[in-house]
């Protein structure tokens, strides 16, 4: 076959150029580390490589967020604390103040320092973070939560709201939790009900708290102390429970009569009429299929007209009784909702209250004893949220690890795509240097060889 | 024989072998060039003398002298060129382009990121005006970058048209220069008896393969020894000596893109031809165009629609910090829905045929961002039908007319509301194209960083004071925002059935506020119901007491809300475009893949075509081409044949003068 000299020329030179463009591509790959240079060097892999940078950019930003959740999860913890240490020393004065050994002065002493702690609590629960934004306003960040006015009510101006920071494609934390459900929705009394005596209440009878037992059944209930059905003031009193429509429950042979006409009975004596025996310190009976336990300590006040004498009898023959007027009471009413704060004032306003006579005593002692289940409730409900905050922490904790773990894989992944083998490349790239030198020795061999050098 | 006989012989063969040296010469003159065909002098002897001893040979002469050339191999290196060519072009803009989408500065990926990362910024704290004004300027930086990569594209299709007018220029001098030569070989041949006139068509047919270069070319040869050249369907292009004209000049229909017209003499018409070139640079630039350039600017026109669209539904449903329902975020050419009764509207994203005579103007909305193509279409009214084509698939789907026909509505198609301001003229056209303008016309619509719409519009809640019970309100849902009531506060009070009158003897919930159906009394209370008005969802459950109250109302001051803006950070990776399966990302990623795939291919046909037209040219040289060392060899041979032609002179003057000699004495 004839090959043109120009051909033989041209051969050769797009040998080199060729070589001299493979290297020139190899030597771009080398000097910035990348495999792809271009989308079209490998479409699916620059594809894949935007996508993962994406993905990481993505999981870059999940970092700054948990760092961000840690850090108000971290500040609201430390004002938690502060609230938790608080509620502590006012129980404790509670548990002091209650103790008969104190005078009006010592409580005074009490209440002073129940105030500033009160002030406290209000001072953290208005915490802010470093952006001047308030950790417990819920979605109203930008607004004061608490405060309290002259007549000492405290208001609450933020909402339920807490905002979640996302921390991977599939997880979200709460970065907060609000006011609202941190210190204001907690329910009095045992959590389901609560124990009040009468404000009418002469008598010494102090109620305990009292427990669910089996199933609550929700109601105003009333529990009231009448005299003996003996007539003998020296037996023990008796007394009856109303639900909230003024029906008689217990004893279980008045269910569903109406209060007065009960009391017409026991008054008249009418045999059936007889109320529960009153023991003090036991179980006030006919309450468990309500779902209720409570119990009753001292001696409850009964009051008629005229006033019956303990030491005298009222004999049955004496026929009925004077009119009755409504002896001490209980009310068992389902627990509502009680801020802290109103807790603490509620406590604060019972350590002002008159305590120089024995009912005046007795009411000091149960308004105490509600306010100290109150109060642990809302110690309940901090330490509920700080676990809650614990938790979520622990959450945030795992998912840096998680995410920063799912970074180095993607990073991994997307330099396997679009990194380059050094060693491959350089090898690569002696190679073509070699093809080069070859292409341009041949060149010049082969344009020294003519015939007419030797004509 | 005469003495005379043997010198004319003699000098037979110095002419001959003086003319055969000088074609040698002339081979080696032209080794390098571009077009030449090797010469080679076809020899014979001379007639001879009869004599009645038999025939006396009267020395040599040359025939002709004629090209070494394959008509065959010839036009398989032009079409190969053509190929090549046509690859090499496209490569060329293809890999601007390639190089361009996927750069980590100038590509649109880092924006993209960095906008929602900015979102997820205010997400963690929503009351920072700084990380308002950072997401601000990051949405700017965003739409800045679309502004540059679209006016980059423009700038690629000013280059695309400056090409195809050099180009049509090129193409122009060339099928002249070929009639002139044509015209100059009918002469040459003329004067040379019909001897062929070599270097003549040489010249010729290398203009040939230079316009193959450039187009896809086809021949078809005279009997005068002139051809004639065609183009594009058979369009002549060069008829013997008449050279015909191709024009560059702007798509009538489509201004920003120019196209090539044909001046056809025998119907005196002047029409398109740009979709039938094929091959060489103006077929490669015209592909490119085609294949690339356009769905660039198209897949970047609608992930911008995309992007402002589907964060302005969002940001609208989203409260700001003064308490208003968030406005729009981007501004974007852009129509709500039509609803009945709505008057037509200006011309949008399409335009009328400039042909058409109704004078109806088109508008289309684009509200279904997710089945939004990146094709462009046209719109033919034939009478009776709405005749939609896909100017990229050809597919053809007829219209479903909602109403009209002033103005007539169709079904939603292809994510587009197509509307007409009436009911066309029979055959008027239109053209749609949604996405074509759509990186250059979104700008941001806000400044002021109290204006993004972060949180949102409803708050529920109960009644803190008087709530015994333990039921729960949902958050508020919104399906309607443009509910007039929707921001009314409400309260929902429970009754539980012992509290109540009877007959009734199930638990009730009162709706009380302002509102279309609103107050609503004694709703049966069921756990985990859904109850709507005014444009919101909640969801009650749990176990209520009696009198217990729960609360509806405008997120007013919500300022560290950040459920809107966490709506709207999840746009980055929510499947909102392209069937509803990709993301934003996925949607950039396609055109990145689309581009690099076909500057791929691209790469690798250039590849394959220049080592076919190497073999092709290889194969036509093996023919024609100059080889030196076999010049040289003819060179000696002939020399030396010459010098023995001289010598035949040189004996017959030497029996010539013996003979003189003899007869002297």
């Amino acid at each position: 076959m004839r090959i043109s000299t120009s051909m033989l020329t041209k051969i050769s030179l797009d040998a080199m150029l060729n070589q001299q463009a493979a290297l020139s591509n190899t030597q771009l790959q080398v000097t910035t580390g990348q495999r792809i240079i271009s989308p079209s060097d490998d479409p699916y892999g620059s594809s894949r490589s935007l996508d993962l940078q994406e993905s990481i950019s993505l999981n870059e930003q999940y970092q700054v967020n948990a760092g961000y959740a840690k850090n108000r999860l971290n500040l609201e913890e430390s004002s938690l604390t502060g609230v938790g240490n608080a509620i502590q020393r006012v129980r404790e004065l509670m548990v002091v103040a209650n103790n008969d050994s104190q005078t009006p002065e010592s409580r005074g002493f009490i209440r002073e320092e129940i105030n500033q702690l009160l002030d406290q609590v209000l001072a953290l629960s208005n915490s802010t973070d470093s952006n001047g934004e308030y950790i417990f306003a819920g979605y109203q960040g930008k607004t004061k939560p608490f405060a309290v006015d002259g007549a000492g009510n405290y208001s609450y101006f933020g909402d339920k709201g807490s905002r979640l920071l996302k921390m991977s494609s599939s997880t979200s934390v709460a970065m907060g939790d609000s006011g609202e459900g941190t210190f204001l929705t907690i329910k009095n009394g045992n959590g389901t009900f609560q124990t009040r005596d009468h404000t009418t209440n002469t008598g010494t009878a102090i109620v305990d708290p009292g427990t669910v037992y089996g199933t609550y059944v929700p109601d105003n209930y009333q529990v009231k102390f009448i005299p003996p059905a003996t007539g003998d003031l020296r037996d023990p009193l008796e007394y009856y429970v109303l639900d909230g429509q003024g029906d008689v429950i217990v004893p279980a042979a008045y269910v569903g009569s109406a209060e007065g006409a009960y009391l017409t009975d026991v008054q008249n004596r009418v045999p059936a009429s007889a109320g529960v025996q009153y023991q003090e310190g036991a179980v006030i009976q006919g309450l468990d299929t309500l779902g209720i336990k409570i119990s009753i300590a001292g001696k409850p006040a009964i009051s008629t007209t005229p006033v019956l004498s303990e030491t005298s009898m009222w004999p049955v023959a004496n026929g009925p009784y004077p009119a009755l007027t409504g002896g001490d009471g209980f009310d068992i009413n389902p627990s509502k909702f009680q801020s802290l704060f109103a807790t603490v004032k509620s406590f604060s306003d019972t350590l002002a209250s008159n305590q120089g006579s024995e009912t005046e005593l007795t009411k000091f002692h149960n308004s105490v004893n509600r306010s100290l289940i109150d109060l642990d409730q809302a110690m309940g409900r901090v330490l509920d949220v700080r676990s809650r905050i614990g938790a979520r922490l622990n959450t945030v904790d795992k998912q840096i690890e998680i995410n920063e773990s799912f970074s180095l894989q993607m990073n991994e992944t997307l330099s396997s795509i679009q990194d380059l083998d050094y060693a491959e490349a350089i090898t690569r790239m002696n190679l073509q240097l070699t093809g080069l030198q070859a292409a341009q020795n041949a060149y010049t061999k082969i344009q020294d060889l003519s015939l007419f050098n030797y004509i | 024989m005469s003495t005379g006989d043997m010198l004319k012989t003699g000098i037979s063969g110095l002419q001959v072998f003086r003319r055969t040296l000088s074609t040698i010469g002339h081979n080696i003159s032209n080794v390098n060039t571009d077009g030449y065909s090797r010469q080679v002098v076809d020899l014979a002897s001379r007639y001879p003398t009869p004599s009645g001893d038999g025939f006396i040979g009267n020395g040599v002469r040359s025939v002709t002298t004629k090209r070494l050339f394959d008509e065959h191999a010839a036009e398989q290196v032009r079409s190969r060129t053509t190929t090549s060519e046509f690859f090499a072009e496209y490569f060329e803009f293809s890999s601007q382009v390639d190089n361009l989408v996927a750069d980590p500065d100038a590509g649109l990926t880092p924006a993209i990121e960095e906008f929602f990362d900015s979102l997820q910024e205010i997400a963690d704290d929503p009351t920072s005006i700084p990380a308002r004004n950072v997401m601000i300027t990051n949405a700017e930086t965003l739409v800045a970058r679309f502004d540059t990569m679209d006016s980059w594209f423009s700038d690629l299709q000013g280059a695309v048209n400056d090409k195809i007018v050099n180009e049509v220029t090129v193409v122009n001098q060339l099928a002249n220069s070929i009639a002139s030569l044509n015209n100059d070989i009918i002469v040459a041949v003329g004067i040379g008896g019909n001897q062929p006139p070599n270097d003549l068509l040489d010249k010729r047919d290398h203009l040939i393969d230079e316009l193959s270069k450039h187009l896809n070319v086809s021949l078809n040869e005279n009997r005068n020894g002139t051809v004639n050249v065609y183009v594009g369907n058979g369009q002549s292009l060069v008829l013997s000596t008449r050279a015909m004209q191709l024009a560059a000049q702007r798509n009538p229909e489509d201004p920003t893109n120019f196209e090539i017209a044909y001046y056809d003499p025998s119907s005196g018409t002047s029409s398109s031809i740009s979709d039938m070139l094929s091959g060489g640079d103006l077929g490669g630039v015209l592909a490119f165009r085609e294949e690339v350039l356009m769905p660039s600017i198209n897949h970047l026109g609608r992930l911008a629609i995309g992007i402002a669209t589907e964060f302005n539904t969002q940001h609208n449903k989203g409260l700001d910090l003064t308490n208003n329902l968030g406005g729009d975020f981007f501004n974007v050419p852009y129509l709500p829905s039509w609803t009945v009764g709505d008057p037509p509207v200006a011309e949008l994203h399409a335009t009328e045929s400039i042909n058409n005579t109704g004078g109806d103007t088109i508008a289309v909305r684009l509200n279904d961002i997710k089945n939004l193509t990146t094709d462009e279409y046209e719109l033919t009214y034939d009478g009776a039908n709405y005749v939609l084509r896909n100017l990229e698939t050809n597919q053809l789907d007829t219209l479903v007319v909602a109403s009209g026909p002033i103005p007539t509505r169709f079904n939603t198609i292809y994510g587009m509301d197509i509307e007409l301001s009436d009911t066309p003229d029979v055959n008027d056209t239109f053209f749609l194209r949604p996405n074509r303008q759509g990186a250059r016309d979104i700008s941001v619509a806000i400044t002021d960083p109290n204006l993004i719409a972060t949180a949102h519009p409803l708050r529920t809640g109960m009644d803190i004071s008087s709530n015994s019970g333990f039921g729960t309100i949902s958050e508020a849902t919104i399906n309607d925002y443009a509910n007039p009531d929707l921001m009314n506060s409400v309260t929902i009070t429970f009754r539980n059935s012992l509290g109540l009158a009877a007959p009734a003897l199930a638990d009730v919930i009162d709706f009380n506020g302002v509102g279309v159906g609103l107050p609503a009394l004694a709703v049966p209370y069921v756990p985990g119901a859904t109850h709507s008005y005014n444009g919101w969802d909640i969801v009650l459950d749990g176990a209520p007491e009696d009198n217990d109250v729960f609360l509806l109302e405008a997120n007013i001051n919500g300022v560290s809300d950040n459920r809107n803006v966490l709506a709207l950070a999840d746009l980055q990776t929510a499947g909102t475009m392209i069937g509803g399966n990709a993301s934003f990302h996925d949607a950039y990623s396609d055109m990145v893949v689309l581009v690099g795939n076909l500057t791929h291919q691209a790469d690798l046909s250039y590849e394959a075509q220049s080592a076919l037209l190497s073999q092709a040219v290889t194969l036509k040289d093996n023919l024609s081409g100059v080889n030196l060392d076999e010049e040289a060899a003819n060179l000696l041979t002939y020399q030396q044949a010459y010098a023995a032609a001289a010598q035949v002179i040189a004996a017959a003057d030497e029996i010539f003068q013996t003979l003189l000699n003899a007869v002297r004495r």
